[in-house]
């Protein structure tokens, strides 16, 4: 199983998430570093709800905390 | 005794509706001509527990997702909503499944832009995911997880995501994630907000284990998936997997036990059972429903396809087959969903060319029809349902379905008419609002409405709720489809139209 890891940071461009959804991936990780957890899913609201194929596993996490998932 | 994850869900869904399964879709409705708690008895009465709180008979998701867990040896349970608080106190972990949380799913939305009331399903969750229990459990450090085929409205209402304190949204196939998650939870690890099990993870039948309490109307799952591949659907975006007989059996054994006479057949198209493409496999029919008339009163299907119908009495004398199994002293009709989606072969062949397989979608009126006049001679009552504002319907589709329906007339059916509402692959497409419906369509609602009205008190006098058992039930429908007589007559004269 091919697997994405991306991480979105709050204002960054959303280039190598982009890449990472038209990828051959079928599991896609995101982590959003955000203060408000909920956002994230805001944020990625039309990405998810258009997404049919691909495995999608958002997790979110406060700006300082470590990137990891 | 104590479990370390409790699966549950609001009391519509926590019910057998009094055996009925139907009467379990009056959920779906705002509690209007009769008052909410009438309502509730009505389609949802509580459940039989036992001394710990777990129901007798849960929804088959929750059982499926109960029995993963404990194969996976997690200590869980599902539990019934009025029995959390005891269980609260020491779980780790709330599980919450759901068909239609917020009322967002076809027929609740429909009801609820038309009568500007809100259905009584998403009342009910809402109203049990404020309990008492859940907030202090919650405060305590309780991991929410929720999760079913309603998945998907949880993107929308971020409202209720904050409000209720979710941890974690499960949209999919949640066999093998849900054993994933639960551990994570249990070992203090960081949950996903979110997580959507493509089809490429869905499970398969090694990594289904059979349920381990009974399920509602003894349901049981015979295929998961289907090949048709409608562009509205997702369920066509899963894998088909037929289930083993001896799979099956297994699992009417387990509601057997409990006490259960009756089961329900689950497939997105019963007669697909065991098929090879879409070539129905009789003698694999046959046996699957001598086995489950082996051990039930009651057998029933939950979806069949109007194409297979058709197809499998045209050319195995199929349906005439399977109900001289089935109908004895015990049963003697079938109630089934099937849909019919629009009369247009123009649109058919755009939205869903599959459906009419192995007819081409340019007979997809004749196939509906055909399939009806079966069912009507073999007593096999369909719940139907329509789709209007299809993306790139036009005027001329409308009137198409509306001559449908003046030929399905005669035949014993309810249809339910729906708008449009994006699932699957165009789950993000915008919504048919009460602002886009046409003259056309409001004629299509007056035609479904009449007929479901008429076949409805058919179906009350001869078939359904017959018995002094269900005399009470039986009245207040009656009573119901008064009011909703009485009601559409009223909004027909507020529309200077005479009624059909
Ligand atoms: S036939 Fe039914 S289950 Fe299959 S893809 Fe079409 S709508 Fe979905």
């Amino acid at each position: 199983m091919k697997e994405a890891r991306v991480i979105l940071r709050e204002g960054s461009d959303e280039k190598e998430f982009l890449s990472a959804v038209s990828s051959e991936a079928q599991r896609i990780t995101i982590l959003v570093k955000t203060d408000d957890k909920i956002s994230a899913i805001e944020r990625l609201r039309n990405f998810l709800l258009s997404n049919v194929s691909k495995t999608i596993v958002v997790y979110a996490s406060n700006p300082g905390e470590r990137d990891e998932v | 005794m104590r479990f370390d994850v409790v699966i549950t869900s609001d009391r519509t869904m926590m019910s057998n509706h009094h055996g009925k399964e139907f009467l379990g879709f009056a959920a779906t409705g705002p509690p209007i001509g009769l008052p909410e708690r009438l309502w509730m008895w009505m389609c949802a009465p509580k459940p039989k527990v036992d001394k710990l709180g777990r129901p007798l008979e849960a929804p088959y998701g929750l059982r499926k997702i109960e029995a993963s867990l404990v194969s996976a040896g997690i200590n869980a349970a599902v539990i019934d909503p009025d029995h959390l608080g005891k269980h609260l106190k020491h779980a780790k972990v709330l599980m919450v499944g759901h068909h239609d949380f917020f009322a967002m799913c076809s027929p609740s939305i429909e009801w609820w832009l038309i009568t500007g009331s809100e259905p009584l399903n998403s009342r009910s969750f809402k109203r049990f995911m404020r309990k008492p229990e859940i907030r202090e459990a919650k405060k305590r450090g309780l991991k929410i997880i929720v999760g079913g085929p309603a998945a998907w409205q949880w993107l929308w209402r971020t409202d209720y995501w904050r409000e209720f304190g979710v941890d974690t949204v499960v949209d999919g196939e949640a066999d093998k994630v849900v054993v994933e998650l639960a551990n994570k939870a249990l070992n203090g690890e960081d949950l996903p907000l979110y997580v959507y099990v493509g089809p490429g993870e869905a499970p398969s039948l090694d990594e289904i284990p059979d349920i381990k309490g009974a399920s509602v109307n003894g349901l049981v799952e015979i295929t998961r998936g289907c090949p048709r591949g409608c562009r509205f659907c997702s369920v066509t975006l899963r894998p088909l997997r037929h289930y083993p007989l001896d799979k099956i059996e297994r699992e009417i054994q387990v509601n057997v036990r409990a006490g259960l006479k009756k089961c329900i057949l689950h497939s997105e198209d019963v007669f697909m059972y065991g098929s090879k493409g879409i070539e129905p496999n009789p003698d694999l029919l046959t046996q699957l429903h001598k086995l489950a008339k082996k051990y039930c009163r009651v057998v029933t299907w939950s979806h069949v396809t109007l194409a297979l119908v058709k197809y499998s009495q045209e050319k195995y004398n199929l349906v005439s087959q399977l109900t001289d199994i089935l109908y004895d002293d015990n049963q003697e009709w079938i109630g089934v969903e099937v849909g019919i989606e629009t009369g247009s072969p123009r649109l058919a062949e755009k939205i869903m060319p599959a459906k009419a397989a192995p007819y081409p979608a340019s007979k997809w009126p004749e196939v509906v029809k055909d399939a009806f006049a079966i069912m009507h001679e073999h007593k096999v009552v369909p719940a139907a349902t329509l789709i209007l504002g299809l993306p790139d319907e036009r005027e001329e589709d409308v009137v198409a379905t509306l001559e449908l329906l003046d030929e399905l007339s005669n035949y014993r059916s309810l249809i339910v008419p729906m708008f449009f509402v994006p699932l699957g692959l165009l789950k993000d497409r915008t919504w048919f609002l009460r602002d886009h419906l046409t003259d056309q369509h409001i004629e299509v609602l007056r035609k479904c409405l009449w007929h479901s009205v008429k076949w409805a008190e058919d179906i009350l006098s001869h078939m359904y709720l017959k018995g002094v058992a269900y005399a009470p039930l039986r009245i207040l429908l009656k009573l119901f489809l008064a009011y909703v007589k009485r009601k559409g007559r009223e909004v027909e004269r507020s529309l200077g139209k005479a009624a059909l």
